[in-house]
This record gives C-alpha cells, structure tokens and sequence, in this order.
C-alpha cells in the first residue's frame, strides 16, 4: 500500500478536529491534530508534514500567524486554511503569504479533498521544480569535464531533497 | 462628535461585536453537525461494502449530535435575548440574570485571551430599573479594558454587590497592567453617565487594572426616553471619577 499523505490538522474545536480527522484518517490520510497554533508549530518541527489545515480564529497564535512560520520553516509544506469566520482581507493576506487554499466551515468534504490534492500537486511541482533549478545549477558551475565533482553534487542534491 | 453619536456609534460597534462573535460560535457548531453526519455517512459507506455496522460508533454519533444542538440552541436563545435588550431603553433588570447571560456572550472574549473567570453574585435579587442594553455594553467594555491591560492567561473577576442606592459592578484583572485603551477608557465614564452611575478606576494590590461600576436603582428620567425622543439634545456633564 502506497504511503499516505502526512496532514497536520490544527483547529481549536476539539469536537470538529476529532470528528473531520476521523474522516480524513478514513481516507489514506496520516493525520496529526493541534489545538493551537504554539502546538502545531512544535509538531511540525518534531515530525515532517506535507500539508496543513489550519483554523484561522484560534486563541494564542492565530491561523494567520501559523502559516507565516509553516512557510518559512517548512519550504515544501503546503497550507491549507480552513475557518468559520473567512473575509477578503484575510484571504488577500494568506493568499500573500503563500496560502494553497481558503476554505470556509463548514466545508464539504469532497471539496475539501479536491484543495487537498491540488495542494499536495503543488508540493510535488515545487519539489521538481526546485530539483530542475538545482540540477541547472550543478551543470553550470562545474568544469567541463569533471564527471566525480557533478556525481558528488548530485548525490548531495539527491541527499537534500529526500 | 457628539456624545449622542458617540453612544450610538459605540452601541452599534457593541452589537455587532457580539452578533460577530456568537454567529461565528453557531457556525462552529453548525459544521461539527455537518462532519459528524459525513462521519455516519462513511460508515454507512463501510457497512455498505459488507462489514458488520458499528453501532456503538453510530450511538457516540448520534449523542455528540444531539450535544451540539443543544449547544446551538443555547446559543440561539441567548443572542435573542440579547437582541432584545434593544427592545425598550429602560426596563425592571434582574442584574444577576443579566450578567450569566453577559457572562456566556463574552465567552469567545475570554477564550482568544485564555482567560479564566472566577464571579460573585450576592444570594439576594438586585433589581434596577435601567438600560440593559447599555448596562452589559458598560461591563462588556470593562472586560474588554481588563483583558486588553495585561497578557493572555489571565483571571478575571467579575463581582455583583448591592451598595447604597443601587448596585456595584466590579470587574478586575489579577495581572500587572502593561498598555491601557484610552479611547475606551475615556468612554466609558460618558456611557455610566447616561445609566445615571459612575465608574472608578483602580489599580489592584498586584497593579492590575480594576474597574468599579455603580448603577443607580433607577435611571435618570432623560435617559430613559430613547436618544431621538428626547426634547433637548442630551449634553453629557463630562464630569467622572476617571
């Protein structure tokens, strides 16, 4: 069985962050559950998640602020935002700050699930593409002719990006 | 402006502040139902495919629906009474109904600051005859005032008293005060004027922010007619305790 999709779900409704990680657990989804942002930011630096749905409206650091940290901290990881309480300028903010997503609860799940896979495309171009721009890179800068320094630097890049 | 303007200004940003707030409670609520019924969706989905139907699931389901309806209820019943303090400017008030249901309605308030509440009320019923829309407007703002003072995880204390010629609401912080809203701060002596009462500022013995409300019994005879009705404009003394 192929491997599931690592998703850091922070909300603080207990009852909702149960009940939609019960369903996406049912759905070849890994789930982690955080009640707030402080503990979703800690989760994301002890275990690696590809992508995270987060609340907007929490106590402590908000939706807003978790994402900034998420995306600053964690260059491959994609951000989801789901919320009770969405406005413009909110989404025009997330959206500036790399948000993959802006989702208002209550939100279908087939809806949901289409964002999330969509979000996880994107992680997977930005990984290639990131892979491509660092290959260029390799090819560019090595002498002509120096076939163990481009095997080494692949091997490094190989190494960086598992 | 105007203080008439101001008064309505504030009691509008007021309203809207709390309908904001208790309509995103009941939208909470509302999409716990919708992913608890997708919840039974899926496992009708299992059974479906031929697994014995899990039942004592399907009863845990069936019993934190019915849990979350009754809180939305809750909810519903009290944002209506709160809308309906608007309804008359001047009303007999039971004050220690008036401020568990301030109490609920604030809930979000205090949960954004992680703050905790610890309350008095006195064994016997204070009635005043007043404004119970601007009443829980007054200790509404004295919450916010508290909670804006000093850091998250705070404790606040609400205390009802009755005191001579009327009753004594209390509203303080236990932590040290760090900024203070001006603004509001200056405002709230025009609203306590207009409830015929006054309000006090105290540093608590730890320097925390403590704000003492006194209501009179009885509301001044201007204020009681709504602002429009009145026959002079209403000019506020602009005299406080502040």
């Amino acid at each position: 069985m192929a491997d599931k999709i690592k998703l850091l779900l922070v909300d603080d409704e207990i009852q909702f962050l149960e009940t939609i990680s019960t369903r996406l657990s049912m759905r070849d989804f890994d789930v982690t559950t955080a009640n707030s942002g402080e503990e979703a930011i800690e989760a994301a630096r002890k275990q690696e998640f590809e992508i995270a749905l987060v609340d907007l409206n929490m106590p402590g650091i908000g939706g807003e602020k978790v994402l900034e940290i998420l995306k600053r901290e964690h260059k491959f990881m994609e951000v989801v935002i789901l919320t009770g309480y969405g406005a413009i300028d909110s989404a025009i903010r997330c959206t500036k700050a790399g948000v993959y997503g802006y989702l208002e609860k209550p939100c279908e799940l087939e809806t949901l699930l289409n964002v999330l896979q969509e979000a996880y495309q994107r992680r997977v171009q930005n990984k290639l593409e990131f892979k491509n721009e660092k290959l260029k890179k390799i090819i560019s800068e090595v002498v002509p002719g120096s076939p163990l320094e481009i095997l080494r630097k692949l091997k490094e890049m190989d190494k960086e990006l598992k | 402006m105007s203080e008439e303007k101001l008064l309505r200004e504030k009691g509008l940003a007021f309203f809207g502040s709390i309908t904001a707030s208790f309509s995103h409670e009941i939208n909470n609520v509302m999409a716990i139902i919708s992913e608890l019924a997708g919840l039974m969706e899926d496992l009708l989905r299992v059974a479906d495919q031929g697994h014995p139907p899990q039942l004592e699931r399907f009863r845990g389901i069936s019993v934190r629906i019915g849990t979350q309806v009754k809180r939305g209820e809750e909810m519903i019943k009290r944002l209506n009474r709160f809308a309906h303090t608007m309804d008359e400017p001047v009303k007999t008030i039971d004050m220690t109904h008036l401020l568990v249901d301030l109490i609920a309605l604030s809930e979000r308030l205090r949960t954004r600051r992680r703050a905790r509440m610890e309350t008095r009320f006195p064994e016997e019923t204070i009635l005043l005859v007043s404004n119970p829309f601007r009443l829980q407007q007054a200790v509404f703002s004295c919450m916010e005032l508290v909670l804006a003072a000093s850091h998250d995880n705070q404790l606040l204390r609400l205390i009802l008293e009755k005191q001579e010629g009327g009753a004594r609401i209390t509203v303080a912080g236990e932590d040290p005060i760090v900024k203070t809203d001006e603004a509001a701060l200056s405002f709230l002596p025009i609203l306590m004027e207009e409830l015929g009462g006054k309000v006090e500022v105290i540093s608590t013995g730890n320097g925390g922010l403590s704000l003492v409300l006194s209501i009179p019994y009885s509301m001044p005879e201007d204020s009681k007619k709504p602002i429009d009705n009145r026959r002079k404009p209403y000019v506020a003394s602009g005299k406080s305790t502040v």
